[in-house]
């Protein structure tokens, strides 16, 4: 069998926060359950390989994003492509912002998105930064991750992939907390605010995405223990700050 | 009025290490503080993302030769810190500050500094500077309001060479060819840098273009910045300096039966120069989030852990399991301890006599603090 190819989408533009850390991640998850695994950079200049099985997209600052998007335009056929053929596309705030239709430059100018999904994002009045607690219907235990955005993300009718506990999301201050969701998964498509590493603090998201990729996955050898001990501290320093417990 | 304000805190307040109330009073009383006490005085500014407070302590020492140095020496380097060293530098006839990032351009207004000298810029605590190129358009505006005012800078990083690109007298000073994390894009103009030269070039703004005046070659951080303040050195008539050498940010403290040297390590770059200059002795990693620190700590996963492969690392710091995933994803073993008193216990039991720290800011604080408070 040929080894999974985890491509990220131009490091050198969208690895703001340690986005890297995502590739590593998973190619780890894959490898110690016997999985070849490969990890393959793809830079501004360079076309877009279409036989990925995980394409990443990373977070970015204003202007390495639009340098990003204009690179991508090219290439949306070929990530569509592989897309439809079961590939898994797994964005991070910058990276889910350039998927949809617009989004905000440097001063507020639209700039127009790949247009993958009919989202639409706005600069919003202030960043949001912060440690996040978001609640998905595809895991027991609630996602955990930090958030440093400005943009606010319009769904339009997509579905968001949770429900925010703690933190901003999509909406931010704006949106009563009861209201606020992050994210959003579209097919083979799933987006997130939880910046940076968001994979190395939710081992279940990562195996989510393998597992899509590669059916049912086989159990983690002894010495792994670590993800979920970080991910259960996480989840637990974020609920005893927000609500007590 | 002001002086026997000032006279008073000096005598009710003790300055310690880091030392910061005094200079919260003070700009309490006179929010004009920093600016009334240094109206007329020689200023030296340093400012950067790493290495404000080891350089800028390396040109007090070669700048006592000649004057009477005053300033912030303990990394203090808020307007708070600084005006809290301005109390106890009334009779100083030079000054030298170390300036945080993001308080360059307020500092820079108030004092009219004689000289400034920039390290360095890169991505640092993304909580609180948010964007780096958001800092680099700061200094170039807060300079622009300077045009005569000397700047130096290590011109082979393309931030500073973008902060200084329309700057009159500037020192530019080359150290090899070195890889930027955030400047794959130009920090001027936005369009990509090409790397692919002996120099970052931008082909469409022509950023990195300008001669260097000495080209040093590679060297490592804490020789680049040496070198820098030598640069400053000269600049204020000292010719001699051959009795100074680098000097790094490192504490040395017994705890446990061992002795443990602590280095400060705050962002990726710094980590990555710390890690490369490990010593063969078991090394200990502490990590916190706490705000000075950076909440975030997604940083982790922009430094390269493998040299420590091999070696025995124990992790502590509230964070530490963060910093333990990470290094076990990069092949490193481990142990987990619950502080740096235990990870002392530990290499003790184990037959050491002497271990290295990597610490954030708070857990350096905290060590070197505690330390002297037993004492």
């Amino acid at each position: 069998m040929s080894p999974l190819q985890i491509v990220v989408i131009h490091p050198e533009l969208l690895g703001t926060y340690g986005d890297f850390g995502n590739a590593r991640v998973l190619a780890h998850r894959a490898q110690v359950r016997g999985i070849s695994a490969e990890i393959i950079c793809t830079s501004h200049d360079q076309s877009l390989p279409a036989t990925g099985d995980i394409y990443l997209l990373g977070g970015g600052e204003d202007r390495a994003q639009i340098a990003s998007v204009d690179a991508l335009r090219s290439s949306v056929g070929i990530l569509s492509g592989a897309l439809d053929r079961g590939a898994q596309l797994f964005a991070v705030c910058a990276g889910l912002q350039i998927l949809g239709e617009s989004f905000p430059g440097v001063t507020g100018e639209i700039i127009t998105g790949l247009g993958m999904v009919p989202i639409l994002s706005l600069p919003g009045s202030d960043r949001i930064v912060g440690e996040v607690l978001v609640q998905s219907d595809l895991f027991d235990e609630p996602l955990t991750g930090f958030e440093n955005h400005r943009g606010r993300t319009d769904l339009r009718g997509v579905d968001p992939l949770g429900r925010v506990l703690v933190g901003g999301g999509n909406g931010g201050g704006a949106i009563a907390q009861s209201e606020r969701v992050d994210g959003l998964i579209a097919g083979n498509i799933l987006a997130t605010y939880l910046h940076g590493p968001a994979l190395a603090r939710n081992p279940d998201l990562a195996d989510h995405l393998l597992a899509r990729v590669i059916g049912g996955l086989p159990g983690l050898p002894e010495g792994e223990e670590i993800a979920d001990l970080l991910a259960a501290e996480r989840r637990g320093a974020l609920g005893a700050a927000h609500f007590g417990k | 009025m002001l002086a026997r304000a000032i006279s008073m805190l000096s005598r009710i307040l003790r300055q310690g290490e880091g030392a910061t109330l005094s200079g919260k009073v003070l700009l309490a009383l006179r929010p004009r503080a920093i600016s009334e006490l240094t109206r007329g005085r020689r200023v030296v500014l340093v400012s950067g993302t790493n290495g404000k407070t080891s350089t800028s302590s390396m040109l007090a020492a070669m700048l006592g030769e000649k004057f009477l140095v005053g300033g912030n020496r303990t990394g203090a380097n808020l307007n708070t810190g600084i005006a809290a060293s301005l109390v106890a530098a009334k009779k100083s006839n030079l000054l030298i500050f170390e300036v945080d990032e993001l308080y360059l351009p307020s500092i820079i207004k108030e004092t009219a500094p004689e000289i400034v000298l920039l390290l360095n810029l890169s991505r640092d605590q993304l909580h609180r500077t948010q964007e780096v190129r958001i800092v680099a358009r700061k200094w170039y505006e807060a300079l622009a309001a300077f045009p005569k005012t000397p700047v130096i800078i290590d011109a082979s990083d393309p931030f500073l060479a973008s902060v200084v690109r329309d700057h009159g007298p500037v020192t530019r000073i080359g150290f090899g060819k070195r890889p930027h994390l955030d400047a794959a894009s130009c920090p001027t103009c936005g369009a990509m840098l090409d790397w692919s030269g002996a120099q970052f070039a931008c082909h469409d703004c022509g950023l990195g273009a300008r001669e260097v005046d000495s080209e040093l070659g590679e060297m490592s951080a804490v020789e680049r910045n040496h070198a820098l303040a030598a640069s400053v050195a000269t600049y204020f008539g000292i010719d001699d300096l051959s009795k100074f050498s680098p000097r790094d940010r490192i504490s040395t403290l017994l705890l446990g039966g061992i002795e443990i040297s602590l280095r400060l390590v705050k962002n990726p770059s710094s980590w990555q120069e710390g890690l490369r200059s490990l010593a063969d002795e078991p090394v200990i990693l502490v990590v916190n989030a706490r705000g000075v620190d950076g909440l975030d700590t997604s940083w982790l996963w922009d430094v390269d852990f493998t040299p420590l492969k091999g070696r025995y690392v124990v992790i502590a710091g509230e964070r530490k399991l963060d910093a333990a995933y990470r290094v076990h994803i990069d092949g490193v073993g481990y142990s987990l301890v619950d502080s740096l008193s235990n990870a002392a216990a530990q290499i003790y039991r184990d037959g050491f006599t002497r271990a290295q720290a990597l610490t954030s800011y708070t857990a350096f604080i905290d060590a070197t603090t505690r330390v002297k408070g037993k004492r």
